[in-house]
């Protein structure tokens, strides 16, 4: 009974976490811009997260090792520590995006001075992450993260016109007008692709298992969380494409996010809908500015050695709090400079698409590797799925840049 | 792993992350010490710890960053003071009495003096 809840609210913890801004923002454009045309990259985008998170879990149950032991040991020393850097200042980067995000949703609910909720959101956020026990943090924000549900409503009431939506689920190229079209189209996929997989995703989840002080009896109840849950949440990302195709796409509108994302909960709910998706965002780019900040202090103390975890008062690892604190202060100046959140958002993407294959790589290696994980090593088939996104993220990492230069960030 | 005859130092013992006696992480292997015996036989004598153990791995301009920004401190934690390996190395003594809790303990004052620490 107690494993069934556990399973229950993993479940909806996940789903509750899996949007955040950067997700939000490239959903909707893209249904904005190319209606349910790139539905596909959320599917596949979902089962590659779904596999590596799958594979990150299960290394943590099984051997007690979260990722960023992994990249050191099976990297090196020298690639490792470029990774380690490389990741951070993505985390930096979204972490700081996260917050704008959060300022720029009360600004909506009450007219005050952005940097006044800039400072608001960060003492909140610091003194959230002070005083309450992980699983707390996790739960409180996940949960409450799940009213984005009202965004799916909306994609139901929207009335979507279904047979070309599950179209949309195939691998596709719509005809569009120019050639320039074709790589916004490509800069989008890239996006999109990168967004569901953001690389502390993995490294949250693993170290979020060690801190809930999994075992390898834990590892079936890792599998159904990351599966059901990871797949409930990308009905979210589906949802805000098929609001963005109904609602922006007819009307020629480039939503100006992520406030206009209440649009459509405002249309089909009224004051209510915008209440839950207000309130639903919220916890949601809340939630992600928590986890990108503690995964750059889990990255840094797992690389270097230091002890780490939550579980740990901040007493007793210091370093580990001083790295958390210092990483959401430097968001905070970060975005306090008035940069847009949202181009913020896209750096953040975009960068995170050149480190995915050097984060799944050592992932991939030890999951496979029978002397690490005995009867829990990967089976043949997760090893083919591994390397195919392997392929894929490495192809979409080296477009990543040149994709982003030549369209101006998918301006065209 | 332990009924293996044979140590792979490069994979089991390099930047491996070391744990105390209490199981409380204490540093990683950053360099390893090896002598070299009579007869020409290798035999490990120690694990290095510490920022210029780390410095010393990294190409030109870095280490000189590195040391420079990071200090030059190393630990010599002695190779008999291993106690197992698995996929973490166990040591037989506590951080303190190797000499691993310095920069730890140093920022332990500084958060204890925030309340709820």
């Amino acid at each position: 009974m107690k494993k069934a809840l556990e399973i229950f609210l993993g479940i909806l913890t996940a789903m509750g976490g899996f949007v955040e801004i950067g997700e939000l923002v490239f959903s909707i454009n893209a249904g904005a811009k190319f209606g349910y045309s790139l539905l596909w990259v959320v599917a596949l985008g979902t089962i590659g997260i779904i596999i590596y998170g799958e594979m990150a879990g299960r290394i943590a149950a099984v051997t007690g090792q979260p990722v960023f032991y992994l990249i050191r040991e099976r990297a090196g020393f020298v690639v490792g520590l470029g990774t380690l850097v490389a990741a951070n200042l993505v985390n930096l980067l979204t972490c700081a995006a996260e917050i704008g995000g959060v300022a720029i949703l009360l600004k909506l609910a009450l007219n005050w001075p952005y940097r006044v909720f800039i400072l608001l959101g960060l003492i909140f956020f610091l003194l959230v992450m002070w005083f309450l026990p992980f699983q707390w943090i996790e739960r409180t924000f996940g949960l409450l993260g799940l009213l984005m549900v009202v965004f799916m409503l909306t994609a139901i009431l929207l009335k979507p016109d279904w047979p070309q939506a599950a179209a949309g689920f195939i691998p596709n190229v719509p005809a569009l007008e120019s050639p320039k079209e074709y790589l916004v189209y490509a800069y989008f996929a890239v996006a999109l692709m990168s967004s569901i997989m953001l690389p502390y995703e993995t490294y949250f989840y693993a170290s979020g298992g060690i801190e809930d002080h999994w075992t390898p009896s834990d590892v079936p109840l890792n599998r159904i969380i990351v599966t059901v849950g990871f797949v409930l949440g990308s009905l979210l990302a589906v949802a805000l494409i098929i609001m963005g195709a109904r609602l922006f796409l007819p009307n020629h509108i480039e939503p100006q996010l992520p406030g206009s994302a209440a649009l459509g909960p405002v249309i089909v709910f009224g004051k209510w809908g915008l209440a839950l998706a207000l309130l639903g965002m919220f916890f949601a780019f809340g939630g992600a500015a928590i986890e990108t900040c503690l995964s750059a202090a889990y990255n840094l103390a797992q690389f270097v050695g230091w002890p780490w975890g939550k579980f740990r008062k901040p007493g007793g690892a210091p370093r580990f709090a001083l790295a958390w604190i210092t990483m959401l202060i430097l968001a905070g100046l970060l975005i306090t400079t008035g940069v847009d959140p949202v181009s913020v958002v896209e750096y953040s993407i975009i960068f995170s698409v050149i480190i995915l294959p050097l984060t799944y790589l050592p992932i991939l290696l030890v999951a496979a590797d029978r002397t690490c994980m005995g009867a829990f090593a990967n089976r043949w088939w997760a090893n083919t799925l591994g390397w195919f996104y392997l392929i894929i993220l490495t192809i979409a990492g080296l477009c990543a840049i040149p994709l982003l230069i030549i369209t101006h960030g998918g301006k065209g | 792993m332990n009924q293996q005859e044979y140590l792979d130092i490069a994979r089991q013992v390099l930047d491996r992350q070391l744990i105390d006696s209490n199981n409380i992480p204490c540093g990683k292997a950053d360099d390893l010490e090896v002598e070299c015996g009579p007869g020409g036989r290798l035999k490990m004598t120690a694990i290095l710890v510490g920022p210029d153990a780390r410095a010393r791995r990294l190409p030109g301009l870095l280490r000189t960053l590195a040391r420079r920004f990071l200090g030059d401190k190393v630990v010599r934690v002695p190779w008999g003071e291993v106690s197992v390996i698995t996929s973490q190395i166990k040591l037989k003594s506590r951080a303190s009495e190797l000499g691993l809790d310095g920069a730890e303990r140093r920022a332990a004052r500084l958060i204890r003096q925030i309340p709820g620490a």
